[in-house]
């Protein structure tokens, strides 16, 4: 069955460790680079400071990003559950980022990007207050939905 | 038996008997107990402490201990 | 590069020029970022003799290699610049989240020099810097300042800037960032409010790149064990608002002006009334997984009314035990105070705590105030924070600090600084090698250039007698020099300071991030090396032995009753024995030839 991230907003610190970690996870041509705007998990304050909200990818089972995809880049892996979408066929043109009404894609160098659930996330390993699990993806995500509506980055 | 008061500081207020926010707790010893005794009977492993105060001034866990004692005990920290 | 970003921005106010300079890797080698960098450029291009509030006077914003790279805490900044307060150089270290925007943005320093004509703010956007004007900023509080400057620029700068303290020039001016993070001491507020500059808002989207990535992972392993002993539970839970109660036991919480180191009311303003009472959450700096930030409101049955981060630890003893105020919601409130204005807590607390004192002793009256200021009177405390913080009536005397006043009213003795600027939260005569760090410190009373109290007070590495001379100038020496190179990283001292491999940790974490081995020696050195330039510094100024002082208070009065009973600070002997050790003079003066030895000349 497949993964997702989850992730409990009373432990969160706001620290964005996820952030920069996940960001490492995606170091290309040998340089390991920290580079927090083009993570995947990226976290937001709301606006009088009483809630740390790290928006990661639900994995819908009905993708709002699939379903409006023009250049049909973006799937949903039947086995895996998650959400992908293949960067050769992204034409860059946002409508995804739009759709999603989580606030969970972003554009990194003209391609649409998202969690795809790295074997062994660093986001979870760099979390110092365990604010992040990997969960079966079935595991309901209407609570994390609704704080990212609360809080959109 | 003899009364006491104890003062557990931070992280070692979990050991209040009333309550964590307790600030001071009176206690009935038996004559004679030494900081040590009472340590114990409240069940503060040695490890966690730093220092021990009675009445202001450092104790040793050997220290006896006399009716209306004030004893503070602190933990390993740090600030800034 | 790894580590740094390779960029230094100039920004010239006066004329409005803006120009990236290549980052020297010789200077990165030598003095790496943070305090060591800007202290350097300020040795080689500052007229030492400039008025700090003058256009003259260089204000850097500087962060280190280590920022944003996972190293354990790596979200920090410094400002250094001549200190309207000190006349010395100055360093002031913030955490929260600006810094790592202007490392993202591409940065490694922003150096402001001139004066604006009116009032202006920085924007930067990675590669885009503009100087905007500022006038509808004008006197607005830090928090507003904030809002309007994210909806001139983007919902996500972040933003440090000034509040009505910095505009006009109190000289214990802070700069605050995220609304809540002070870079508070030396009054490097007041050079922005000299330079008219009300800000810098910031958006960064670029990475800072790293040699060894999974040596850096281990931070997480560090950081686990510091939050499985009991003293990272402690810092997690309480805070630093913890070491209220650590101090007080240990008879050196400064209390009444110094004068006692036991606050009677320590219960009121310590991290667990904190939980009980104001605490919304525990929050993190940028980077750090010790989150030992306090998010906190003052409760709808409290007197005052607020919301904010704090207060430290440094600020329950500046505005809580210094001045007897024992009351956890007028302390809250001040603290939040000072961080709307943009004010350093602990130098307004000690300006706070000289006036009491003068008008006990009848030198300062209440017609001379407006109103009254006896010990604890926290009310009048708030009305004359906010006097001081616009300039107004007894408030803009007051705006000039603690020696200013007690020298103006007669009674230089009761000034507890040095240098000129207030001490921090510890009693030196319960801890006296925190009195030689007080002393010896580039400005003045601070003690985050090496506070001493791992070693003196918890006996890490090893139990250290803090009421006698016994190894403190070697242990002072030690923490000092690698204190400079933890601030010229760009991360946060604590985890360092609290680990008994702190240093040899921050010389892994180096080594990870450059790509280049540094053992625990080598990063000593270059602290050596920043320490002592910055000490050549003021000697070229004129500070010399004389100005490593402290107050008969410390010196010759006996420590009140509790631990160290009787005891006072044996200063000179200190003196003596550390200048020899750090190869100066008798006077205090570098020697030509470990100015030499280090690379300084």
């Amino acid at each position: 069955m497949g993964k997702r991230i989850a992730f409990t907003e009373q432990l969160c610190t706001n620290c964005h460790l996820c952030s920069m970690y996940c960001s490492l996870a995606f170091t290309k041509d040998g340089i390991f680079e920290f580079r927090p705007s083009i993570g995947r998990i990226r976290v937001a304050e709301n606006d009088d400071d009483t809630k740390y909200v790290a928006h990661v990818c639900l994995q819908c089972r009905e993708p709002a990003c699939a379903a409006c995809c023009p250049a049909g880049a973006i799937t949903k892996d039947p086995e895996t559950g998650i959400v992908m979408i293949n960067d050769e066929e992204c034409t860059g043109c946002e409508l995804c980022i739009a759709a999603c009404e989580f606030g969970c894609i972003c554009m990194v160098d003209g391609t649409a990007v998202k969690c795809e659930v790295c074997d062994d996330p660093l986001c979870v390993r760099a979390c110092a207050v365990k604010a992040l699990d990997l969960v079966d993806a079935d595991d309901s995500v209407a609570d994390q939905g609704d704080l990212y509506k609360e809080v959109p980055l | 038996m003899m009364r006491v008061f104890i003062k557990l500081t931070g992280p070692l207020s979990k050991f209040y008997r009333t309550s964590r926010s307790a600030k001071k707790e009176e206690v009935l010893i038996a004559e004679g107990s030494t900081v040590a005794d009472l340590l114990e009977q409240y069940d503060v492993p040695r490890e966690a402490v730093n220092l021990v105060v009675v009445n202001r001034h450092r104790a040793g866990s050997s220290e006896i201990l006399q009716e209306n004692d004030e004893v503070w005990v602190i933990p390993l920290a740090a600030g800034g | 590069m790894n580590g740094w970003m390779g960029k230094i921005l100039r920004v010239n106010l006066t004329s409005g020029e803006i120009v990236k300079q290549p980052m020297d890797p010789d200077l990165a080698r030598n003095y790496v970022g943070g305090r060591g960098l800007a202290s350097k450029i300020l040795f080689d291009e500052l007229e030492l003799d400039c008025d700090p509030l003058g256009p003259e006077n260089m204000l850097i914003f500087v962060n280190g290699p280590l920022t944003v790279t996972g190293a354990l805490s790596s979200g920090r900044y410094m400002i250094v610049t001549k200190s309207p307060l000190t006349g010395t150089i100055c360093s002031s270290n913030s955490g929260g989240y600006f810094p790592a925007a202007f490392k993202t943005a591409g940065y490694d320093a922003i150096i402001f020099m001139g004066r604006a004509e009116k009032l202006v703010y920085l924007w930067i956007h990675d590669d885009n810097v503009e100087i905007r004007e500022a006038t509808e900023l004008k006197g607005m509080d830090t928090h507003e300042t904030v809002e309007l400057v994210r909806r001139e620029t983007h919902k996500e700068a972040r933003v440090a800037c000034i509040g009505p303290a910095g505009e006009n020039l109190v000289r214990y001016a802070a700069v605050i960032n995220d609304a809540c993070r002070a870079a508070a001491r030396s009054g490097v507020g007041t050079v922005m409010g000299s330079k008219n500059l009300k800000a810098v808002a910031v958006r960064g989207t670029k990475g800072v790149r790293v040699a060894d990535p999974e040596e850096l992972l281990r931070s997480n392993i560090i950081a686990d064990h510091i939050k499985k002993a009991d003293l990272g539970i402690a810092f997690a839970e309480f805070g630093t608002p913890l070491f209220v109660d650590v101090m007080n036991a240990n008879n050196i919480m400064p209390t009444r002006n110094f004068k006692e180191g036991f606050f009677h009311e320590g219960d009121v303003i310590n991290g667990a009334e904190m939980i009980d009472r104001t605490l919304v959450r525990s929050k993190a700096c940028y980077g750090c997984p010790l989150n030992c930030g306090r998010n906190t409101r003052l409760p709808a049955d409290a007197k005052f009314q607020g919301r904010g981060d704090g207060p430290e630890y440094e600020t329950c003893f500046s505005l809580g035990s210094n001045i007897c105020v024992g009351d956890l919601d007028a302390l809250t409130k001040m603290n939040y105070i000072c961080n709307e204005v943009g004010m350093d807590t602990m130098d307004a607390g000690t300006t706070l705590a000289t006036i009491m004192e003068l008008y006990e002793m009848g030198l300062i009256t209440e017609k001379k105030i407006g109103f009254p200021l006896v010990w604890g009177d926290y009310d009048n405390c708030i009305r004359l924070l906010y006097l001081i913080a616009r300039g107004e009536a007894f408030g803009r005397e007051a705006g000039m600090g603690g020696k200013y006043l007690a020298d103006k009213y007669g009674a230089p003795e009761v000034f507890m600084g040095s240098k000129g600027q207030g001490f921090a939260g510890y009693h030196p005569r319960g801890m006296v090698g925190q009195g030689l760090l007080y002393a010896t410190s580039p400005e003045g009373g601070n003690h985050t250039t090496g506070n001493t109290i791992q070693p003196e007070i918890n006996g890490i590495p090893e139990p250290m007698d803090p009421l006698t001379a016994t190894g403190k100038p070697e242990m002072v020496i030690s923490r000092q020099d690698e204190t400079a190179f933890i601030e010229a990283c760009g991360v946060c001292v604590f985890p360092y300071m609290l680990l008994e491999e702190g240093t040899e940790i921050i010389a892994e974490f180096y080594s990870a991030v450059v790509g280049e081995h540094y053992s625990e020696d080598d990063v000593r050195k270059i602290g050596e090396r920043i320490f002592n330039l910055e000490r050549e510094f003021n000697r070229r100024l004129g500070f010399t032995r004389k100005n490593d002082s402290l107050p008969k208070r410390l010196t010759e009065e006996p420590h009140n009753e509790g631990i160290g009973e009787g005891n006072v600070v044996p200063l000179e002997e200190m003196l003596d024995r550390y200048y020899q050790l750090r190869g100066w003079t008798g006077d205090g003066v570098p020697s030509e030839e470990k100015l030499k030895d280090l690379g300084i000349i």
